[in-house]
């Protein structure tokens, strides 16, 4: 997981690990926290995600939620993985 | 037999009629857990029915099938073609059985005997089989049988601890259970997750309400919570019980399901309710709900509307059992309306009389639409038809050791169910000489290029008042030099006449016409194609035959929806009227001695640059009275050949309620009945096809 300020004016990138989920939500967090107090804009990379649980969905939603109420850009840079579509259609999450 | 035990024998055919279809589908989707639940649900209802009804030896006989399957269903006993084969002819039995029941032909006990110790034989063998192969399962669920076909519709709130995710527990794994058990809709409701600041990464903030449609019954549904259930608020309730007896596919409105959520009180609906826009807008407004509680609610209402909405349509599809004598008086007092109605706007008009003439053109309307109505009553869809073939292909084939593939398409398409039943014998023989003529064996199709195996695809498509059935296979083909030489022997034809490729292949349905190298059980003996063809005439329908020799034959039947009101039109000779079914009529021309011949005594007329025959109709029926001096003609087309039929006047379009003639006519030739018209005079319908018959052999005589 990494967190990468200021790459371009502004804009912070969160790029997230394999797999993201309750051992590293804590972490995941703290990077977004980061972010949030740093840019006014905040790219996530799930690139590399390839498993996630209730507790990762459960921060990107509150990341977004956060977002709108601190009139910051929060975004997901490229599709979302078909994976966590998936995932999202079967337990009904919205995103 | 009393009425009970009647009753019992006609849903148990009804039930061995689908279940045969099931099994042909289950033979292609050995797995198809679905069609595996409807065999077994066949035989449970049989074996029920008939201990209720005291056909004790039926139910002893369905007991041991049913067993049978409820190792399929359980997964003890994989679906094989030589299980198939058991079930079919255990199928057959049944069918005897019941066949004796109403006290006719005796069932073969002995057979039955045999039958099921072929089959305890199969299932014990199997069962150790698989037993060796994969040991015993004890992860599988156990289903309540007695509620089987009883599917009952579940809310699931479950609603996770705050700490779920610190005990290990995935809720993702839960409702991904739920789903192997049931159809469910999953809302997610995530209005409790706060903004970063205040998230506590590790807990839960989210819960889900879930539809679940199921026969598993709620233990089951416990069950997938059982590791959970002290670290969760959950709760089941049923919300459909599978069976209404409400006459409506309505549901509790959005504000009575939330009350019953316990998401609001009765007392904020009513407040909500006395605004007049929408209730979730307004209690979302109001800040008593969520959006997402909104959205569950709507899901709900939705999802066991439709529930009630398909149980609503299938109970009105099957919960009315007429005789079809009731049916046809039925559709006989129509055809006695109509034409009393008939004669009813004759009286009117001659009256003059603006408020009789009302009356009439109301009655009009009215009868038109019961005749409508009525006849709509008698359309079956012609797919319980095609479902007998695939048992009558897979039966063929398997005797003469072809491998034959049967496609179905169009079975939703509607017809009188008195055409239907009449259509069933020449479809037989068709298939049958597809089958038997038609598919090569499968090292002949190998040699040629071909699959190994053929297919045979029979359709059905509605156009206008008719409906056309085709029948094509990807056979051999129909040699059609072979079918000149045989009719040049049978001295079907000249050996130098000139027919086109139509014309040829016609020639399979004159009578005594067989090309067949070798008679076989199936067909070839000549006496087929020709009754084939007489059948579909009988019911007013056309046959054609189109064929390539080494890709396949494509057979269409043409046959109007009904044979009890056909459009008609009606001509005049002298005093008397006539009907020709209007479907056959091409056009009406005024008939002049300059368009007209006699070549050696047949009478023709150039109708727009084509020679056709026709006859006078005065003279055929003997009229002695003088000819008009303005004669029409109509010209008639019935599978490519076109016959001109001269009558004094054309009159017009007439919706013609066919009555027989009875006894005494029916060898009248050229008349195929009767219709009362509105001042009560009789018109005879003309047998067109016959007439054309006739007239063509006087030419070739000639």
């Amino acid at each position: 997981m990494e967190l990468k300020r200021n790459v371009d004016e502004n804009l912070c990138e969160v790029i997230t690990d394999k797999n993201m989920g309750i051992h590293n939500a804590e972490e995941f967090k703290k990077l977004l926290d980061d972010a949030f107090q740093n840019s006014t804009k905040i790219e996530l990379d799930l690139n590399s995600l390839e498993d996630a649980d209730i507790a990762f969905l459960q921060i990107v939603y509150s990341a977004r939620k956060s977002s709108k109420r601190m009139n910051k850009v929060f975004e997901v840079r490229g599709d979302y993985p078909a994976f966590l579509m998936k995932l999202c259609e079967t337990i009904g999450f919205p995103m | 037999m009393d009425k009970f035990s009647q009753s019992f024998i006609t849903e148990a055919t009804e039930l061995l009629e689908n279940l045969e279809n099931d099994l042909m589908e289950l033979k292609d989707s050995p797995a198809d857990k679905e069609l595996i639940d409807s065999v077994f649900r066949a035989m449970h209802t049989i074996k029920g029915s008939a201990a209720m009804f005291g056909f004790e030896i039926i139910a002893d006989f369905t007991h041991d099938i049913e067993n049978i399957f409820e190792l399929v269903r359980s997964g003890d006993l994989i679906v094989s073609p030589e299980l198939i084969d058991l079930i079919f002819i255990s199928r057959d039995q049944i069918s005897d059985m019941l066949t004796e029941a109403t006290g006719a032909t005796k069932a073969d006990a002995d057979k039955g005997k045999e039958i099921i110790k072929n089959l305890q034989k199969f299932s014990k063998n199997k069962t150790e089989e698989a037993l060796d192969e994969y040991g015993s399962h004890p992860e599988k669920m156990s289903i309540d049988s007695a509620n089987s076909n009883l599917d009952k519709t579940y809310r699931i709130r479950f609603k996770p601890d705050i700490n779920i995710f610190r005990t290990g527990t995935n809720p993702i794994f839960l409702i991904e259970e739920l789903e192997l058990i049931g159809t469910t809709k999953i809302i997610c409701h995530t209005d409790s997750i706060p903004d970063l600041a205040q998230l506590d990464p590790e807990s839960s903030y989210v819960y889900w309400d879930i539809i679940i449609t199921t026969d598993a019954g709620v233990d089951a549904i416990k069950d997938v919570f059982i590791f959970v259930e002290d670290s969760c608020e959950l709760l089941i309730e049923t919300i459909d019980e599978g069976y209404s007896f409400e006459n409506d596919s309505d549901y509790k409105k959005i504000g009575e399901i939330l009350v019953s959520h316990g998401d609001i009180t009765q007392e904020e609906l009513n407040e909500a309710l006395s605004s007049q826009q929408p209730i979730g807008q307004i209690l979302v407004n109001l800040g008593k709900i969520n959006p997402s509680t909104i959205a569950a609610a709507a899901t709900e209402q939705e999802e066991v509307r439709k529930i009630r909405s398909a149980r609503q349509q299938r109970v009105d599809v099957s919960s009315i059992r007429v005789t079809s004598e009731k049916l046809d008086r039925m559709v006989d007092l129509v055809g006695e309306l109509v034409v009393a109605q008939a004669r009813l706007n004759q009286i009117a008009h001659e009256n003059q009389s603006p408020d009789l003439v009302a009356v009439a053109e109301e009655v009009e309307r009215l009868s038109g639409e019961l005749r409508d109505s009525t006849m709509e009553i008698r359309m079956l869809p012609i797919g319980t038809t095609f479902s007998k073939f695939k048992r009558l292909v897979y039966d063929l084939s398997k005797d003469l050791g072809k491998e034959v593939n049967i496609y179905t398409e169009g079975g939703e398409t509607e017809l009188d169910k008195n055409v239907i039943e009449k259509l069933n014998d020449p479809l037989i023989h068709i298939i049958r000489n597809c089958i038997d003529h038609g598919i090569e064996k499968p090292e002949v199709r190998k040699t040629a290029g071909k699959p190994q195996q053929g297919t045979v695809r029979i359709s059905a498509i509605h156009s206008g008042s008719n409906v056309f059935i085709h029948i094509e296979d990807d056979g051999a083909g129909i040699n059609k030099e072979r079918i000149r030489q045989k009719a040049i022997e049978k001295g079907l034809i000249g050996e130098e006449a000139l027919l086109s490729e139509k014309e040829l292949l016609g020639l399979i349905m004159e009578a005594g016409f067989s090309t067949a190298q070798e008679i076989t059980s199936v067909s070839g003996r000549g006496v087929g194609m020709d009754v084939v063809r007489r059948s579909i005439e009988d019911l007013r329908g056309s046959i054609e035959i189109d064929s390539t020799e080494g890709k396949g034959t494509h057979i269409i039947i043409q046959l109007p929806l009904t044979l009890a009101i056909i459009e008609g039109l009606q001509v005049q000779i002298g005093e008397d009227y006539f009907i020709l079914p209007l479907s056959s009529v091409e056009e009406c021309i005024e008939l002049t001695n300059g368009d007209t011949t006699n070549e050696r005594g047949s009478n023709l007329i150039h109708v727009r640059g084509e020679v056709t025959p026709y006859i006078r109709l005065r003279d055929w029926f003997g009229f002695s009275n003088k000819r008009t001096a303005h004669e029409q003609i109509v010209v008639t087309n019935m599978n490519n050949h076109r016959i001109g039929f001269v009558v004094d006047q054309v009159v017009g379009e007439h919706q013609t309620v066919i009555k027989s003639l009875g006894k005494v006519y029916e060898n009248v030739e050229g008349i195929s009945g009767a219709t009362i018209r509105g001042d009560g005079t009789i018109a005879l319908i003309l047998d067109v096809p016959k007439l054309i018959e006739v007239v063509e052999s006087e030419i070739k005589a000639a």
